[in-house]
């Protein structure tokens, strides 16, 4: 998948990736697994992009220590999960619709 | 340096930011790679193709650090967009009151507007020129003379007549008679208690303070009970170690952790540890360390986390006599540490307490959730 087609995406996949509370790694393992490898985008990138949602309230964050190990874990929060249904809706509307011009012609 | 390394080299000299959110980004990455290497490893991959697997895999650092740096100019310019609106409706306000002043209509005070403040399962309309704050398992709120909290308790399995008002009381200048009064109250299954702090304000800040009391509401859920994890000793030959975990709850939580040098015999929160001093010889030292967080109240810091000989004392209630104590409590972002030293004498000898700090020294502290 070309990295553009990807990019107006990003928030939409992390905030569906988060439905369950996962750390930054366990995000980007989640997403390529769920995509069948198809979003193998560089994992750095994903940071920034969790920083920011956390920033808008979207995401909620916190340091969980499992087995020795840090983690920061991260967490929708409810504005998230309106966030997502909101996104969810406008890409329905988006995918039908180029479906809908793709199939006529 | 390995290749893990030089990403976060490279990332550490090129992010721009806030120092403390800066560091926050290179610690979760740095976790973060440690857990995909170990996942490579795990998966059967030699250690440096894994290591190089996965910083391949990260990208390149300086696209990050670019990603990073664009995201926190365009929030220093939304905060600064911010700052000038607040400032334009300040002074708009400002010009507003005095003139509702002046005409005999309103007074200065009720320009500013009041605001509901939220915070794990909590709300509260905080009145006109009142601020008010809501952090873990605490309320406070404070304005025209009024001090008010509302502390939360974790609910046990045995109700306590204390919570037994299903409503948030209302308040009299009797309450506002000592710092120890407070009143219990249980909404959505949760346990409250306000305290009104004196001296006692005027009827009219009383009657203010009830109405922000009578808009507190409550959601039933889950909002504390996270894990803590305890300070640990690393395992090391001539030192009996132990930590036990804790979890946060509405009032706080504490973990403790200890090494002595003969096996330790007493539960984790006994101190003094009288079992394992009776058995501590001339020259043995029991290390306890407490982390804990009171929603309430910090620990006043003395001391530090380095032992002073001359610091060392015999005068704490209900140390055995003859007993050395080097107390000590230090602030942490996210919980108090409380370190207690006990030596068998009140003088130990210079490579005893030498041989207590490296110890310390090796205490490992874990992050405690913020908030």
């Amino acid at each position: 998948v070309p990295r553009e087609a990807f990019s107006g995406h990003l928030e939409l996949l992390l905030l569906a990736a988060l439905q369950e509370p996962r750390h930054g790694y366990g995000v980007i393992e989640h997403v390529r697994r769920a995509s069948g490898g198809r979003f193998d985008y560089p994992d750095g990138t994903v940071y920034p992009a969790l920083h920011r949602l956390e920033a808008e309230g979207l995401l909620r964050s916190r340091w969980s220590e499992v087995e020795g190990r840090r983690r920061r874990v991260y967490e929708i929060t409810s504005r998230g999960k309106k966030a997502l249904a909101a996104h969810r809706r406008e890409w329905e509307r988006f995918t039908s619709g180029v479906a809908a011009v793709v199939d006529q012609a | 340096m390995t290749p893990r390394d030089e990403v976060l080299h490279e990332l550490s000299g090129t992010l721009r930011g806030a120092r403390r959110a800066r560091q926050r980004l290179l610690d979760e990455i740095a976790e973060d790679l440690k857990d995909a290497i170990d996942y490579e490893r795990a998966r059967g991959m030699a250690p440096d193709a894994a290591e190089a697997l996965v910083a391949r895999r990260f990208g390149k650092p300086a696209v990050v650090a670019t990603l990073w740096n664009r995201e926190q100019t365009m929030r220093r310019r939304a905060i600064r967009r911010n700052l000038l609106v607040l400032m334009v409706a300040v002074a708009t306000a400002g010009g507003l009151g005095i003139t509702q002043y002046a005409s005999g209509k309103n007074s200065l005070t009720a320009t500013r507007a009041s605001r509901v403040i939220r915070g794990y399962g909590m709300s509260l309309t905080v009145p006109d020129d009142w601020s008010g704050r809501i952090t873990h398992g605490l309320v406070r709120l404070r304005g025209a003379g009024v001090r008010i909290e509302i502390r939360e308790s974790s609910p046990t399995n045995r109700l306590d007549p204390f919570f037994r008002r299903r409503s948030v009381p209302a308040l009299h200048a009797s309450d506002f008679r000592s710092a120890e009064h407070h009143l219990g109250f249980t909404l959505a299954g949760r346990h409250f208690a306000v305290l009104p702090f004196p001296p006692r304000p005027s009827q009219a800040a009383i009657d203010v303070a009830n109405s922000a009391l009578r808009s507190f509401t409550v959601r039933s859920g889950k909002h504390y009970g996270q894990p803590l994890a305890p300070a640990r000793f690393p395992k090391r030959p001539g030192w009996f170690i132990g930590a036990r975990a804790g979890n946060l709850l509405a009032e706080g939580g504490q973990t403790e952790t200890w090494a002595a040098t003969v096996p330790y015999r007493d539960a984790p929160s006994q101190i003094p540890p009288h079992r394992t001093l009776a058995r501590l010889p001339r020259d043995g030292v029991i290390i306890w360390v407490s982390l804990s967080r009171d929603s309430a109240l910090r620990q006043r810091p003395f001391n530090s986390l380095n032992i002073r000989r001359r610091l060392i004392e015999s005068t704490f209630e209900g140390l055995p006599k003859g007993v050395g104590l080097y107390r000590a409590s230090v602030r942490q972002a996210s919980y108090d540490i409380g370190l207690w030293v006990f030596f068998k004498t009140v003088h130990p000898r210079a490579d005893v307490v030498a041989r207590a700090q490296a110890q310390l020294d090796s205490l490992r502290l874990p992050t405690w959730p913020s908030g």
